[in-house]
């Protein structure tokens, strides 16, 4: 059912170029299943989250990944609690990465909903450990809607 | 002596609204013609029978004296009694009026006193010296009153006298320089002398008269006489001057600053009377004396005072310049020891005795402070005689008979003394001071006039010269500087601290974030590395392959750099948790750990005793994690390596070693080992960041704990860290 034309659709946040960059490479080759959207700053996400294209049926995302710095750990914040209070992206699940290792960060990031917390890879063949690790679990087991 | 007068005079007491005579001298007769009973109740002009006067004249102008106010200015009031001159003398006092009668002479001196009076002003104010202006004065009270002997008395701190100008009959022995102890001039006698300072005996072998009657009015006592010109002097007294073969005396009262500073004192080895207006005369000379002593003695203490102060301006100059008091005091051409005469200095501050010039020991200095917080709560204190006060002070009374200290601050012991030497003098005693009180008959002490008036010498020791008033002043002036000076220390650290303590903040928030920016870019260049190398493998010669290996080694390092200074900066900004910790499962878990990554080891990790540790789990897990894998890697060219843990509880604190047998540590770069990315020479092909220690010493800085270790190099190190036990809550 998720094996769309279109493929699974994905957003992915993050500020840094080059993380994109790698995540893309990385995801063409361990999650080639996914059709990735790649956003640089929260107003950019937002844009696109509520553009009618992205809400029609099949083409909205069904997970996101979202680093919390953007650059502030707020501005991740401040998205995942744009999505929890959105009535389309409210059940969508959001798995945040991060390079900070303040537990802090992890349990607010909870608390405000996220949907799992993971430590933000920093090489290429981390990437693919941990994109690898995203696909078998949100794509493979998970049922999503 | 009360309810007497000398013999020479009469004396009335008068009711001043119906001038009736209540009290009279028994001797009156010679007046009036009628015995001093028939007197009693009468108008006063019943008193002048045998005078040259009539009762309304008197009546008169003493009327006039009192509308004005001023009965003084009928003073003297001149007439003939039995054809003899004489002179009236009136005073007011305790609701009556008093007329004295006294023998005058010639009516013709007046005009000579006045001239004598404008001779001694001019040589007062001619003499330039203290001791030139007392001889002078001495000089004209001879000239003036005839007396055989006048001296100069002058009164020290305790009240003895000593004898400081002196003009006399040639003949006579001299008493100048000579010292009389205070119990020859009583307190009540001085006191006396402040209100009435004029005091004369005219003939010590005459019999005093007394008044009739003995009381006055319904006072049920004697009238007082504090103020009259007969009044009989006591018995003791007239004793003492018959002991030293005076026959007649004068007294007059030397002032200064409304306290007495001396006296005129005369001396006459035969009867002697002076007449008011001579008297008058030399209590005239007196007062210019005092007067121009208060003038002198400002002028001297003047110039000092100049000088000191300014000296103190330049000391305060110092401080605030050197912003240090021990510095600014000592340490400059114009020291602590330019402010007053002292011979020595020494300066009590932050726990060391910094001493200048000649001083007791440092350590003498700490017993002189320990006396001075026993005997005083003032914050200045000075004596010119300590050794007489502080036990043991007499070893170094060379250098500290006198001292003079100012309290800086009592709590921690700082305070500056100076000091200064013994003087050792002789003091000429008129008689052996210390014999005045005699033991009568009946085995009782009594107050006698001495007998003796033997020259006595005494070496008189453990005294300095006194501290001037000025002195005193300027070493409060200094006080208060230096106490400005600490406050503004004091607020100017405070500010300081504050400023370091934002700094710091700063420092740490900047730390993390830079450290945590850079792990971005970092994990980029090691992404990218790693894509050229996975996916352009095959068009890489081996050569690039390895170079490519090596840039994601070295961002591997660069990367566990940055992880270790956020750790560095979060255990200085992370809150404490402390509790009491299971170390023995603690260690046992990271001895797990480590020993699966190193299987391919000979290891020998052992755990030996572990009482438990108070501080914060994280913090203190972070400490032995990293003695541990220090302790591994240090050890691992070793066969076997052996590792001890080992933990032994003293009083106030845990101790914990943690020995291995590696390459050890060169005790001479010990001073680097905690210091922030410090690595040693001998542990450059270890892996690490020099970080590890650094953080090491911050955890245990924070749970104010130790951490110091011994080595040997290539057998062995030991590291110790110590935690204090939590302070028991009663």
């Amino acid at each position: 059912m998720h094996k769309t034309s279109r493929g699974f659709p994905v957003l992915f946040i993050d500020d840094n170029p080059a993380v994109i960059e790698i995540v893309d490479r990385a995801m063409q080759k361990v999650f080639p299943e996914a059709n990735t959207a790649y956003k640089q700053s929260i107003e950019e996400a937002k844009v696109y989250l509520e553009k009618p294209e992205t809400i029609a049926y099949g083409a909205y995302p069904k997970l996101i990944l979202l680093d919390i710095h953007l650059p502030d750990r707020n501005d991740g914040w401040q998205l995942l609690d744009f999505l929890r209070n959105h009535p389309k992206w409210r059940l969508t699940p959001v798995v945040m990465l991060t390079s900070s290792d303040d537990d802090m960060d992890v349990l607010e990031s909870y608390r405000q909903g996220a949907s799992s917390f993971i430590a933000k890879p920093a090489s290429y063949s981390e990437w693919q450990h941990c994109l690898r690790a995203i696909r078998n679990y949100w794509y493979d087991a998970v049922k999503t809607v | 002596m009360p309810g007497r007068i000398q013999a020479h005079g009469f004396l009335v007491v008068i009711r001043p609204d119906d001038f009736v005579i209540v009290q009279a001298s028994e001797n009156t007769h010679i007046l009036s013609g009628i015995p001093v009973q028939e007197l009693i109740g009468k108008r006063v002009d019943a008193l002048l029978a045998n005078t040259n006067v009539n009762g309304s004249s008197l009546l008169e102008i003493i009327n006039v004296a009192l509308r004005n106010r001023q009965p003084d200015s009928l003073n003297p009031y001149r007439l003939e009694i039995n054809n003899e001159p004489a002179n009236i003398i009136l005073h007011v006092h305790d609701g009556a009026l008093v007329l004295e009668f006294e023998p005058t002479d010639d009516l013709s001196n007046g005009f000579l006193l006045q001239q004598r009076v404008a001779q001694a002003l001019a040589d007062v104010q001619a003499s330039r010296t203290m001791d030139e202006l007392l001889n002078s004065a001495a000089r004209k009270v001879k000239d003036l009153t005839g007396y055989d002997r006048v001296m100069i008395y002058r009164f020290s701190e305790d009240w003895h006298g000593h004898v400081v100008a002196e003009e006399k009959e040639d003949h006579l022995e001299p008493f100048l320089g000579l010292h009389y102890p205070a119990s020859d001039i009583p307190r009540q006698a001085r006191e006396l002398y402040k209100i009435n300072l004029v005091r004369c005996i005219t003939d010590v072998n005459q019999e005093s008269i007394p008044i009739y009657p003995v009381l006055y009015a319904d006072r049920k006592k004697p009238f007082d006489l504090t103020h009259s010109v007969l009044r009989a002097v006591s018995p003791i007294h007239i004793e003492y001057l018959k002991n030293m073969g005076v026959q007649s005396s004068m007294s007059i009262s030397l002032m200064y600053r409304g306290e007495l500073w001396g006296l005129i004192a005369c001396h006459h080895y035969s009867p002697r009377f002076i007449d008011y207006p001579t008297r008058m005369s030399a209590k005239f000379i007196a007062q210019l004396l005092s007067a121009s002593l208060e003038f002198r003695k400002n002028e001297d203490d003047l110039a000092f005072w100049r000088q000191i102060r300014n000296q103190e301006q330049v000391l305060q100059e110092q401080m605030l310049r050197d912003w240090d008091i021990k510095k600014g005091l000592l340490d400059h051409p114009v020291t602590a020891l330019d402010i007053n005469s002292a011979i020595g200095v020494a300066v009590s501050l932050n726990g060391e005795v910094h001493t200048l010039g000649k001083t007791p020991s440092p350590e003498q200095v700490k017993d002189i402070i320990e006396w001075i917080k026993l005997t005083s709560t003032d914050t200045i204190l000075q004596t010119s005689q300590l050794p007489n006060l502080m036990q043991g002070a007499e070893t170094y009374r060379e250098v500290a008979s006198g001292l003079l200290v100012i309290e800086l601050s009592r709590e921690l012991d700082e305070y500056i003394l100076w000091f200064k030497p013994e003087r050792i003098t002789q003091v000429d005693w008129a008689g052996n001071p210390d014999k005045p009180v005699t033991v009568d008959a009946s085995g009782e002490a009594r107050i006698s006039p001495r007998k003796s008036f033997e020259k006595w010498t005494q070496e008189v020791r453990n005294q300095s010269e006194p501290w001037r008033e000025v002195e005193i002043a300027t070493a409060l002036k200094l006080r208060e500087d230096i106490l400005q000076i600490i406050n503004q220390k004091a607020n100017h650290i405070r500010i300081l601290n504050e400023q370091l303590r934002v700094a710091y903040e700063e420092l740490d928030a900047f730390s993390y974030t830079v450290s945590h920016d850079l792990r971005t870019p970092l994990s980029s260049v090691k992404s990218y590395s790693e894509i050229i190398l996975e996916e352009y493998s095959d068009e890489l010669n081996d050569d690039v392959q390895d170079l490519l290996n090596k840039i994601i080694a070295a961002s591997d390092r660069m990367t566990s750099l940055i992880r270790n200074i956020l750790h560095y900066s979060r255990m200085g900004r992370t809150e404490l948790n402390a509790q009491m910790l299971d170390m023995a499962s603690m260690l046992t878990i990271l001895r797990e750990e480590i020993v699966a990554t190193e299987k391919s080891r000979a290891l020998q990790l052992i755990i030996k005793n572990t009482p438990p540790v108070y501080g914060d789990h994280t913090m203190v897990l972070q400490i032995f994690s990293n003695l541990l894998s220090n302790a591994v890697k240090y050890t691992r060219d070793k066969q076997p390596a052996i590792v001890i843990v080992d933990g032994i509880e003293h009083d106030r604190e845990v101790t914990y070693s943690v020995q291995d047998n590696g390459i050890g540590i060169d005790m001479r770069q010990a001073g680097k080992m905690f210091e922030l990315f410090k690595r040693l020479e001998n542990a450059q092909d270890y892996e690490g960041s020099g970080v590890g220690l650094a953080i090491l010493k911050r955890i245990l800085g924070r749970h104010n704990g130790k951490v110091w270790f011994d080595s040997e190099p290539n057998r062995q190190t030991t590291f110790y860290v110590s935690f204090p036990k939590p302070v028991q809550s009663q």
